[in-house]
């Protein structure tokens, strides 16, 4: 049975150094994973392959959605976005000069399409359009409680709420496949376990498989259903947050001991 | 859905009302010759500037070529209408130099977006617009160096009136839309934009491609006007007196290049009788306003009839 992301012995390589190094993983259909790991362990790297931001060295990165291969090894990170893999980023890459409703807006671009003409000569068409994807950005705007930040500017809302817009616009894609690197980093313990129950709800409300990369062991172990640890660019370990929890190749690397 | 048809009401019943005051003020004399000279000028430069603030203010895209294209559209027109000296003659140059510089804009939107940005596309852009002069200096057909007298006047100030009024809905509603919304994403964070699907190469492409058809219109309007066009009018002085009024009016605000054209053109006009110390004045007028307002005269505000109603909705209940 195939799974629904297959990420098989993959390679990428900066000048001498190997960031990530014959990495083989996989998502299947409406599964939460995280992927854990030390600073510099190569996660990010992983996420923008995946994403197709950066290209691999080697190996093959597979798509299998209602029954149809794509292979994404060498697509563009535009292809793949529109192939329903979305993402959000470390260090927040909101569009901070627009409003959170055009933020989300821009998500939808290729979904909605609009003539040149009835466009610049403002025909009805063009209302309805417009009219559409507005309801459709305020009904996700309303899921993250974000309705009254609507004509807000990305870069006035607080940390917190950013990162949530990140979350909105990424899911405005329609994705199958959402990564989020880091979602609660730089939150407060209320805010991060407001985000697990999010992150909950939209898997289960958006039906989608859900990527994450997480510092934070308390959302880590509440989330997952499985998780992989990645170390010096390698998998050191997968399996069920129990199991990782009782790795001691994992208590070395990542977790450390209790006592120390 | 009622109130869109307002607005768009609202702002044509504008349009219509200042081609009528600038009539009566033409008839009653109090725009003579000189003033009317003025108006178009500054109408050409607001086509202009404001197709130039497409790519730089909404798109992020530095481009110092927006001369080329504005040649482009005047030989265009001047070359069909000295063989076709009719209203319909002036159409169709028109017409084939918005074509053309379509044509070229996207040949060297394609060959410099994809691999560069900032100063580096601008001095790429400048390098283009260069070419074209250059290709204009010494083919035979656009006269050379010499350039082209004795075009025929086949447009007049309601010609420009008509045709700054319609480039500017085009170039507005494009701005206030999905497409506007998309290449300011470009703008803001091209990594961003194409995690969203966002396809940076082609919107920031059609940006430019529809600054450089703009452009080629107010060339035609140029030359039809003016009867005389040369290379050295459209060399990187006027690319960067286009650029002036762009980033004085406000990076990314179209009301701003309005504004600056304007201000610029009354200013321009109002110094003729000071001889050489104009271009002094000019200049130091330039550095005050960036000095006091880095930003631009309007910064990135936009003027909006919507805004403006619900402000005087709001004083009137209080």
């Amino acid at each position: 049975m195939p799974h629904l992301l297959d990420v098989d012995h993959v390679v990428r390589k900066f000048g001498g150094l190997t960031a990530v190094n014959d990495v083989s993983l996989h998502l299947d259909k409406h599964e939460l994973v995280a992927l854990i790991g030390p600073n510099g362990a190569g996660k990010t790297t992983l996420f923008n392959l995946l994403t197709g931001m950066v290209q691999v060295t080697s190996g093959k990165i597979n798509l299998q959605v209602d029954d149809k291969n794509y292979d994404l090894t060498h697509k563009s990170a535009v292809q793949i976005a529109d192939l329903g893999l979305s993402r959000t980023f470390q260090n927040i890459r909101l569009f901070k000069d627009l409003t959170v409703m055009d933020n989300v807006l821009t998500a939808m671009t290729n979904e909605y399409k609009e003539n040149f003409l009835t466009t610049v000569f403002r025909l009805p068409s063009f209302y309805k359009t417009e009219k559409e994807m507005r309801a459709a950005a305020q009904k996700l705007l309303a899921i993250f409680d974000l309705t009254e930040n609507e004509q807000t500017l990305a870069k006035n809302l607080p940390y917190g709420t950013q990162r949530r817009l990140e979350v909105v616009r990424a899911l405005a894609t329609h994705p199958q496949i959402l990564f989020l690197d880091e979602p609660a980093a730089g939150m407060n313990p209320e805010e991060t376990a407001d985000l697990t129950n999010l992150i909950k709800y939209i898997q289960k409300e958006f039906q989608i498989t859900v990527l994450l990369i997480e510092h934070d062991m308390s959302l880590v172990m509440n989330l997952a259903e499985r998780i992989y640890v990645l170390d010096q660019g390698e998998i050191l370990a997968t399996g069920s947050p129990e199991e990782i929890k009782a790795n001691p190749k994992v208590i070395e690397a990542y977790l450390g001991e209790g006592d120390d | 859905m009622k109130s869109n048809w307002k607005y768009i009401l609202s702002w044509l019943l504008l349009m219509v009302g200042g081609f009528y005051l600038i009539n009566a003020l033409i008839m009653v004399g109090v725009i003579d010759d000189f003033i009317e000279n003025m108006l178009v000028t500054i109408g050409i430069n607001i086509i202009l500037a404001t197709g130039l603030n497409l790519i730089i203010g909404f798109s992020g895209q530095f481009s110092l070529g927006h001369a080329g294209f504005m040649a482009i559209g005047a030989y265009a027109t001047a070359i069909i209408t000295q063989r076709m000296s009719s209203e319909a003659g002036f159409l169709v140059s028109m017409f084939v130099g918005v074509l053309l510089a379509i044509i070229i804009a996207a040949i060297i939107g394609t060959a410099t977006f994809i691999r560069l940005k900032g100063d580096y596309l601008a001095i790429a852009t400048l390098g283009a617009a260069e070419i074209i002069r250059n290709v204009i200096n010494n083919l035979k057909i656009t006269g050379g160096a010499a350039g082209l007298y004795n075009i025929p006047q086949l447009c007049s100030w309601p010609t420009v009136y008509i045709l700054f009024c319609v480039t500017t809905i085009i170039l507005t509603n494009f701005i206030r839309s999905k497409n506007g919304r998309a290449i300011k994403a470009v703008r803001e964070d091209e990594i961003a934009a194409e995690a969203m699907g966002i396809n940076t190469t082609k919107w920031k492409l059609a940006a430019f491609v529809l600054g450089g058809a703009t452009a080629a219109i107010a060339g035609s309007l140029h030359a039809s006007f003016l009867q005389t066009i040369s290379p050295s009018n459209f060399g990187i002085m006027e690319s960067i007196s286009i650029l002036v009024i762009v980033v004085l009016g406000g990076v990314g605000s179209m009301t701003g290049t309005f504004v600056a054209a304007i201000v610029l053109g009354v200013l321009d006009t109002a110094l003729q009788s000071f001889g050489a110390l104009r271009m002094v004045i000019y200049a130091i007028v330039l550095i005050l306003i960036m000095i006091f307002k880095p930003a631009g005269l309007l910064g990135n505000w936009e003027f909006s009839l919507k805004n403006l109603t619900r402000h005087f909705g709001k004083k009137e209940r209080s």
